[in-house]
C-alpha cells in the first residue's frame, strides 16, 4: 500500500503543493527517500526512525521507500520530518489514511517523537485554507496557523499527541490565534530637544510614507528621531499585517502569531548585499524584504559598500525585489520606507568652521559622493540635522510628544486612503504616473514655482514626480483640498543641496 | 588440510603449524558456538531454514551463518563467540554486513515464500554465560 500526505516546499513566499508518497515493499530492510531532497531532508530518515523508536515502534524490516512528489522540484528544510513519518505511521496501519487526506503537513521531528517549530507555517495554513484542507502543523505555531482563518488546525506538541487525536484517545484543542506578547513602548518625540526641522520632515515622511536623508554632526538626534518613526507610523492594517507575517513566516523570524507593528530594521553598515536585498542559498528574504511596509533605518549611509546600496535603486521604486541565482528565482515585496542617516563629511563639521578638519569643504564632496546621484534622485526628503544649541538642551523640553504628531498622520493617512482606495497605492509615495498627476496637480502659482525652480535646479523627471508626492502629502497634513504653491515650495525645500553650494544656485 | 579448512580458512594455508593449529580451534570453537545458537533458537519456536549459508551474488560472495524463521519474520544471524560481549559486537564489521546482506538478497529472491515477510538482521553472542544472548536487529543494510 502507498501512502499519501500532503505538504508544502516553498519558493520566496510562493507555497507549491508536494505529496509525501511512502510505500512498503517486501525486500531487505532499507529506508530510502527519494525526489530533490538536501541534506536536511535526507537527515530526516535518522529523526523519523528515533522518533519512531520513541514512541515504542520500530521501522518495519521491509523495504521502505519515501517519494517527494513532484519529483523535479528542489525540496529544502526540514518541514518534511513530519509528514514523512505520518506516511510511514499509515504505510503501518497506524493511523488511517482518509484521516490524513484531509489535511496539510509540516513539522520536524525531534530524535524523541516532539514536533519542533519550522519556517513558513503562515504561508502553508494560508495554502491549506485556499485548497480546503485542514492544517497539522508544530504546537508552539498553532497561533501563528491560526491566523489564516482555517477551522481545521491541528498543532500537537508531539507525534504521540497526533497519533492519539487521529485514534480519539485525547482531541486535541484547536489553538486561537496569538496575539503579539509584547507591545513595546515607543519612544517619544519629547524626549528630543529642539530639532524641529527635523521633527517637521519626519512627520511628513511618517505621513506619506516618504524616504528620508537626516544629514548632520554627529551626536545631533538623527539616530535618536529616526528610532521614534515607528511610534508616528499608523498601525499595520490587516491585510499588511498578512502580507508582513508571511515574509518573517518565511524568513522563521515571526516569534507571536503576527506582526503588528510596522516592522523597523535597522542592518548595521557591514551588511553584505544579499543580507540586505535577500539571497543566499535558500534565497531568503533579505533586510529590505523584512521591512515591507515598515522603515529601513541605514545609519551611516556612506559606510554601506557601494554595491549593496546600488542595489536599494530598483526596490525603493518597484516595491519588489527579485531574486535570480542558479537554481531559484523569486520575488519578494519590498515596499519599504528608507530613512537614512549620514555626516556631512568625514570629520562630521563641515558646517562649524571651528572644528571643521582642514579639508573642508572638499572632502564633504568625497564623502557625499560615495552615495550615487540616482540614489539620493530617490530620497524625497533631504534634511539638515545641525548641532543641538546648549540653550534647548538645558531648557525643559515644551515640544509636542509623539501621540499629538501620530494623530496628525493618522489623519493624513485616512485622506490618503479614502483617495486611493480601488487603487494600486496604499499613501502618496506610491501614487505613481496617472494617477499621480491626477491627485496632486497644483494650482496655478503652484505649478508656476514648480516648473520655474524645476528648471533652475535641474530636477529630474523623477524628482520632479517626488516634488509633487511630497507637496501632496504636506497639503494632506493640513486637509487641503488642492496643492498650493506654500506646499510646492516647502517640498522644494526639502530636495538636496549639494555641499558648499546654495539651494538655487544663479 | 583439515576437513575444517573452509573458504575462510584457506588464509591460513602458509601459516607456520603454531598459528595454523590456532585458527583450526578458532574454527572449531566457531561452529561450537552456531551449534549453541542453533539449539537455542530451535528451543525458542524457531525454524532453522540454513546453516552456513553462502550464496553468489552479483557483487560477490555473501555468506551468513544461520537462517532462521518464525511467522512472518526472517532472521539473518551472525554468531559471534566472544568472551566480552561488547566486543562480540564490534566484531561485525562493515565488510561482514555487506557479505551477509548479499547473501540475504539472494535468499529471499529465491524463495518464494518469504516475499511478504519481515526481514531482520540478528547477532548472537556466545559468551562465557550459559545461554547465547541474542540482539534482534542489531544493523540494517546500507544502500549501495
Amino acid at each position: 500500500m502507498v501512502a499519501h500526505v500532503n505538504t508544502v516546499a516553498f519558493s520566496g513566499i510562493d507555497v507549491l503543493p508536494i505529496e509525501v508518497q511512502v510505500a512498503i515493499a517486501s525486500g531487505l530492510p532499507t529506508f530510502t527517500i527519494v525526489g530533490l531532497a538536501d541534506k536536511a531532508v535526507g537527515e530526516s530518515r535518522e529523526r523519523v526512525r528515533a522518533a519512531l523508536n520513541a514512541i515504542g515502534l520500530s521501522l518495519p524490516g521491509k523495504r521502505i521507500t519515501v517519494n517527494l512528489a513532484p519529483a523535479d522540484v528542489q525540496k529544502e528544510g526540514t518541514h518534511f520530518d513530519l509528514p514523512i513519518a505520518l506516511g510511514l505511521l499509515v504505510a503501518m496501519g497506524v493511523v488511517a489514511m482518509d484521516e490524513i487526506g484531509q489535511y496539510l503537513t509540516l513539522g520536524e521531528l525531534g530524535l524523541d517523537g516532539s514536533i519542533a517549530s519550522v519556517a513558513g507555517v503562515l504561508p502553508a495554513a494560508i495554502a491549506a485554507n485556499a485548497s480546503d484542507r485542514g492544517l497539522i502543523c508544530p504546537g508552539p505555531q498553532g497561533g501563528e496557523a491560526a491566523w489564516a482563518g482555517g477551522a481545521d488546525v491541528l498543532a500537537p506538541r508531539s507525534l504521540l499527541e497526533l497519533i492519539n487525536h487521529f485514534k480519539g484517545a485525547a482531541i486535541l484543542v484547536p489553538p486561537q490565534p496569538a496575539e503579539p506578547k509584547s507591545t513595546s513602548a515607543f519612544l517619544d518625540l519629547k524626549d528630543i530637544k529642539g530639532q524641529e526641522t527635523a521633527k517637521r520632515a519626519l512627520e511628513i515622511a511618517a505621513a506619506g510614507g516618504h524616504n528620508m536623508l537626516m544629514l548632520g554632526p554627529p551626536g545631533s538626534g538623527k539616530s535618536m528621531l529616526a528610532a521614534r518613526l515607528p511610534g508616528l507610523l499608523p498601525p499595520l492594517s490587516a491585510a499588511e499585517a498578512l502580507e508582513v507575517s508571511m515574509i518573517h513566516s518565511i524568513a522563521g523570524q515571526l516569534a507571536d502569531g503576527i506582526v503588528r507593528q510596522r516592522p523597523f530594521r535597522d542592518p548595521h553598515h557591514s551588511a553584505s548585499t544579499p543580507a540586505l536585498v535577500g539571497g543566499g542559498l535558500r534565497a531568503k528574504p533579505g533586510e529590505i524584504s523584512l521591512a515591507h511596509r515598515g522603515v529601513l533605518f541605514l545609519d551611516e549611509l556612506p559606510e554601506f559598500s557601494r554595491g549593496s546600496l546600488e542595489a536599494l535603486r530598483q526596490p525603493l521604486e518597484t516595491g519588489r525585489v527579485a531574486i535570480a541565482r542558479a537554481n531559484v528565482h523569486v520575488s519578494y515585496p519590498a515596499r519599504f520606507q528608507l530613512i537614512a542617516a549620514m555626516n556631512p563629511c568625514r570629520c562630521g563639521h563641515l558646517s562649524d568652521p571651528q572644528l571643521a578638519c582642514n579639508k573642508a569643504p572638499r572632502c564633504a564632496a568625497e564623502y557625499q559622493n560615495r552615495i550615487s546621484g540616482p540614489l539620493f534622485d530617490r530620497i524625497d526628503l533631504h534634511v539638515d540635522v545641525p548641532a543641538v544649541d546648549p540653550l534647548d538642551l538645558a531648557t525643559p523640553s515644551a515640544a509636542e510628544d509623539s501621540s499629538v504628531v501620530a494623530a496628525r498622520v493618522a489623519a493624513a493617512r485616512a485622506i490618503q486612503a479614502a483617495r486611493y482606495a480601488g487603487h494600486n497605492a496604499v499613501c502618496n509615495a506610491e501614487a505613481d504616473g496617472e494617477l499621480l498627476e491626477k491627485v496632486a496637480t497644483p494650482d496655478t502659482e503652484g505649478r508656476a514655482l514648480l516648473v520655474q525652480a524645476a528648471e533652475k535646479m535641474k530636477l529630474s523627471a523623477r524628482g520632479y514626480h517626488r516634488i509633487l508626492r511630497v507637496a501632496r502629502t504636506i497639503s494632506d497634513l493640513e486637509n487641503a483640498a488642492t496643492v498650493g504653491h506654500i506646499h510646492i515650495a516647502e517640498a522644494l525645500s526639502y530636495r538636496r543641496v549639494m555641499p558648499g553650494r546654495t539651494l538655487v544656485a544663479d | 588440510m583439515s576437513r575444517f579448512d573452509s573458504f575462510r580458512g584457506q588464509r591460513g594455508r602458509f601459516l607456520p603449524p603454531s598459528q595454523k593449529q590456532k585458527r583450526v580451534q578458532a574454527e572449531l570453537r566457531g561452529r561450537l558456538a552456531e551449534s549453541l545458537c542453533a539449539a537455542r533458537l530451535l528451543l525458542t519456536g524457531w525454524r532453522i531454514l540454513a546453516r552456513r549459508l553462502k550464496a553468489k551474488a552479483g557483487s560477490g560472495l555473501g555468506e551468513v551463518d544461520i537462517v532462521a524463521r518464525r511467522g512472518a519474520v526472517i532472521a539473518f544471524i551472525e554468531v559471534k563467540a566472544r568472551l566480552d560481549p561488547t566486543a562480540a559486537l564490534d566484531a561485525v564489521t562493515a565488510m561482514q554486513r555487506a557479505r551477509i546482506a548479499r547473501a540475504a538478497d539472494v535468499f529471499i529472491q529465491r524463495r518464494a515464500e518469504c516475499a511478504d515477510c519481515e526481514i531482520r538482521f540478528d547477532v548472537m553472542i556466545v559468551s562465557r554465560s550459559f545461554l547465547p544472548k541474542r540482539i534482534a536487529d542489531a544493523w540494517r543494510p546500507e544502500l549501495p
